[in-house]
């Protein structure tokens, strides 16, 4: 096994590298990268036999990214990124050594993993930088033009706010310089041979019995409305030598997918090999036009088709709500799952996929958003093939591992579940006063269980639990990241709403603190979510004996300034039946809030003038929100939040109406229009570069025009080249610095 | 002249007033610096992605394509 020791943090000068915005995508051009992806600073290996770990040492001072396990197990293929470009390595287990296996620039502008593993572990595919060395494509004066675009009143194009796409025409030249790609096979000695011609390599993928290659490649015309995802793409499968062999799909510029999450482009979509067979192709198609509001028996059929495609594709499956994937077993067993928007709904089914006329096994059907009743997630075992597939016991029975939401907190088990009596087992749960989750099975029977155990106080480490022996060894040796911050009070406090919802929060105190000490200026911290189903809203969805772990990121680094914290208190906004969620948008909101405020200064935790609130993101909004609406909160924090809903015309987080149809809700629910109430200080921090879908910086910066207009008392702090989560030291730093002078100054005690 | 003068005066003590105070990176209470500083090898944060698994070489193929968006 490795692990990694991921690189959030990062100085200010490669925060601040030089990074272009197009079609979606912000790129390192020097390096032919996406230029805000994650990457890490080292692995560590642990012999899961021998209970070992060493580290992969002589690596050169580089971004490492992408990494991944031949299925032989032998070597740890990765990328690493340093100077002026991005290189494939390989780790051989058993030479314990590393080495560069081609020198050649990968691309990974578009396929952000620019290597593939061939199933049997003989080699790799990789997508070359062919541009490379070339220099990028400059503004020149005679270039320079209008930009136009037009309508077409025969297609409606609903899209949201995407940001950083395609604006003039040097950016789509720019845009098809960078995202050039050459695809090559690399054998493990580094000889390498190309494949086809170069292209905007989307996405390849080769065939389970590696004769074959699934190539996606972009097309023009390109757009300036949406991002590359949704460009014109054809599908192709090619031979081995790279020879094309047949066209799949070839998809026009989707601009016009109809309003709604669950409407998809039309045409053969989510195309993917069947992992459990040697070169099947299965695609997903819209019968209703991509448009999930349309009255149709099936919304979805699902094909499949045997290379060398001599007969006609066969009909896998007709869904009722919207294909989501399939999950592949053996000939007899995959796992097709579907779902819908309206009510919240998934639903998965065990089917045949070599006898599709079979009736499926409806396996479960409930609300995505019901936690409770999550039957949990199969273990995967490699199939013959060496590609990813869901591991069977005696052909029928399959492990499945999940959270356990309980109303008691997150008990995560590992069941045994018989498809042939339909009978679920549990094998294992987590005990109290460890919080324990199955990371992976290492044994056919699902005995012998690797997991990740931990405590309040207790950081957590992997260790391999073996059932029949009743024996626990530890695998990991991560260390407590904060041993300064220990011995922290948690509770997990249930409460009511006014209406009768449930809700719940985790509450916090400061070390050493007892009753006696009194009430303390207290610090919430909050994200509202959408439900259709009140029963489910208030669901409890972690564990008491979760790891104290204190990131910079929430509120809970403020336990160390002596505030006590309650954390991700429920707010749930609900519309069941023919109601919408945002019909009560405020409502809801303040009353989830009044209910948290009321059960706190009950119970002498905080005091009803010493209680901030804040958020990130769509937390921010909601920060804005409960200062306008309420007189619940002495202060509020919003981070990165959009607070005028008119600027996201066509629906935001789970709301689908356009602005247009629902202009009183955009209204009612944005705090930008209601300002003027807000009479309690509000600091605003946003990234300059923000490009999360409606979380423009503009947000922020026209809200704080508003309220220095209508006199209120707020502060706003833009942090220079950071986006929706900041990663520069200096911008977490400072962050905390004005997170911790805001708190001080509004919600200390006299003198504190 | 005078009120001319006078106005520009004043202008310019609001402007004053009004610049961002402190336009620089500030540093936190130290308790608050050495979480920045913290290692991040924390599995709870764990993902398919974070985690290479000997035993495997993806999480599946199955692709869950348009689930909404935070905005």
């Amino acid at each position: 096994m490795a692990t990694f020791e991921w690189k959030w943090v990062l100085p200010l000068e490669e925060v601040a590298r030089d990074e272009l915005k197009l079609a979606g995508l912000r790129i390192t051009p020097a390096t032919f990268s996406r230029s805000r992806s994650r990457s890490y600073d080292s692995i560590a290996l642990h012999d899961l036999e021998q209970g070992t770990r060493s580290a992969i040492e002589g690596l050169p001072e580089a971004r490492i990214a992408s990494p991944s396990w031949s299925s032989d197990s032998r070597y740890l293929a990765f990328t690493l990124e340093r100077g002026d470009r991005k290189t494939l390595w390989i780790f051989d287990a058993d030479e314990g050594r590393a080495r560069e296996l081609a020198r050649l620039p990968l691309n990974s502008v578009l396929t952000s993993t620019p290597y593939e593993w061939l199933p049997d572990a003989s080699g790799l595919l990789v997508n070359i930088a062919v541009n490379h060395g070339r220099e990028l494509p400059r503004p020149s004066v005679e270039a320079i033009a209008p930009v136009i675009q037009e309508t077409d009143p025969e297609r409606k194009a609903p899209v949201r706010t995407y940001q950083d796409l395609l604006e003039t025409p040097l950016d789509a030249e720019r845009f098809t310089f960078l995202a050039t790609g050459q695809l090559a096979r690399v054998s493990l000695d580094g000889e390498l041979s190309e494949l086809g011609g170069p292209a905007l390599v989307a996405d390849f993928e080769p065939s389970p019995d590696t004769r074959y290659l699934l190539v996606e490649t972009i097309q023009r015309p390109f757009s300036y409305s949406v991002p590359y995802s949704r460009f014109p793409m054809l599908s192709e499968v090619w031979g081995a030598d790279g020879q094309r062999i047949r066209t799949i799909a070839d998809l026009p510029l989707a601009e016009d997918i109809p309003k709604g999450f669950d409407s998809v482009r039309t045409g053969r979509r989510s195309i993917q090999w069947r992992a459990d067979a040697p070169a099947t192709l299965v695609w997903a198609e819209a019968l209703d036009g991509g448009d999930m509001s349309a009255e149709v028996e099936h919304h979805d059929q699902v094909q499949s088709w045997a290379v060398p495609f001599e007969s006609e594709p066969e009909t896998l499956a007709l869904t009722e709500w919207r294909y989501a994937g399939i999950d592949w077993g053996h000939d007899e067993l995959a796992m097709l799952t579907e779902w819908r928007f309206s009510d919240r709904k998934l639903r998965t089914w065990k089917m045949s996929p070599t006898n599709p006329e079979a009736d499926p096994v409806l396996f479960q059907e409930r609300s995505y958003n019901d936690a409770y009743n999550d039957p949990g997630t199969p273990i995967r075992a490699l199939s013959k093939f060496g590609t990813s597939v869901i591991h069977t016991i005696d052909g029928d029975t399959i492990l499945l591992a999940g959270a356990g939401a309980s109303p008691e907190g997150n008990i995560p088990f590992l069941d045994r579940h018989d498809f042939s009596s339909g009978e679920t087992t549990r094998v294992w749960h987590s005990e109290a006063p460890w919080y324990e989750r199955v990371a992976d099975v290492l044994d056919a029977q699902g005995q012998r269980i690797l997991t990740l155990r931990e405590a309040r106080d207790t950081q957590p480490n992997f260790f391999i639990r073996d059932l029949e022996t009743d024996t626990l060894s530890q695998v990991s040796e991560f260390p407590h990241p904060h041993p300064q911050l220990t011995g922290i009070d948690k509770e997990l406090i249930q409460y009511k709403r006014a209406d009768g919802v449930d809700l719940s929060g985790t509450l916090y105190l400061p070390p050493g603190h007892t009753d006696a000490d009194g009430p303390l200026p207290l610090l919430m911290w909050a994200y509202p979510l959408e439900y259709k189903d009140s029963s489910v809203a208030g669901q409890v969805r972690e564990s008491p004996y979760e790891f104290n772990s204190i990131s910079f990121w929430g509120p809970l680094p403020f336990l160390a300034m002596g505030y006590a914290v309650f954390d991700d208190p429920k707010m749930p906004i609900v519309g069941a039946g023919d109601e919408l969620p945002n019909d009560t948008f405020r409502e809801q909101l303040v009353a989830s809030a009044d209910a948290a405020v009321e059960v706190l200064v009950e119970r002498g935790i905080a005091d009803p003038g010493r209680i901030a609130i804040s958020g990130h993101s769509y937390g921010a909004f909601m920060v804005a929100n409960l200062l306008a609406h309420s007189d619940l909160f002495a202060a509020g924090i919003a981070r990165s939040g959009a607070y005028n809903r008119s600027l996201t015309p066509f629906g935001f987080q789970g709301e689908e109406r356009d602005f247009w149809e629902a202009q009183h809700v955009y209204a009612a629910a944005s705090p930008f229009f209601h300002a003027e109430k807000i009479d309690e200080p509000m600091l605003m921090i946003h990234g300059m570069e923000d490009n999360n879908s409606g979380t423009y910086p503009m947000q922020s910066e026209r809200m704080f025009d508003a309220l220095k207009g209508l006199g209120a008392e707020a502060r706003l702090v833009m942090l220079p080249h950071e986006s929706h989560g900041y990663r520069a030291r200096a911008s977490l730093l400072h962050m905390l610095w004005e997170q911790q002078q805001w708190l001080d100054k509004y919600l200390a005690e006299p003198g504190r | 002249m005078i009120n001319r003068l006078l106005v520009v005066a004043v202008l310019l003590a609001v402007s004053g007033s009004i610049a961002l105070a402190q336009d620089e990176y500030r540093q936190p209470d130290p308790a608050l610096t050495a979480l920045v500083d913290a290692p991040m090898q924390r599995p709870r944060r764990f993902r398919p992605t974070s985690v290479a698994w000997r035993r495997s070489n993806g999480s599946g193929y199955c692709r869950w394509k348009r689930w909404p968006a935070t905005s």
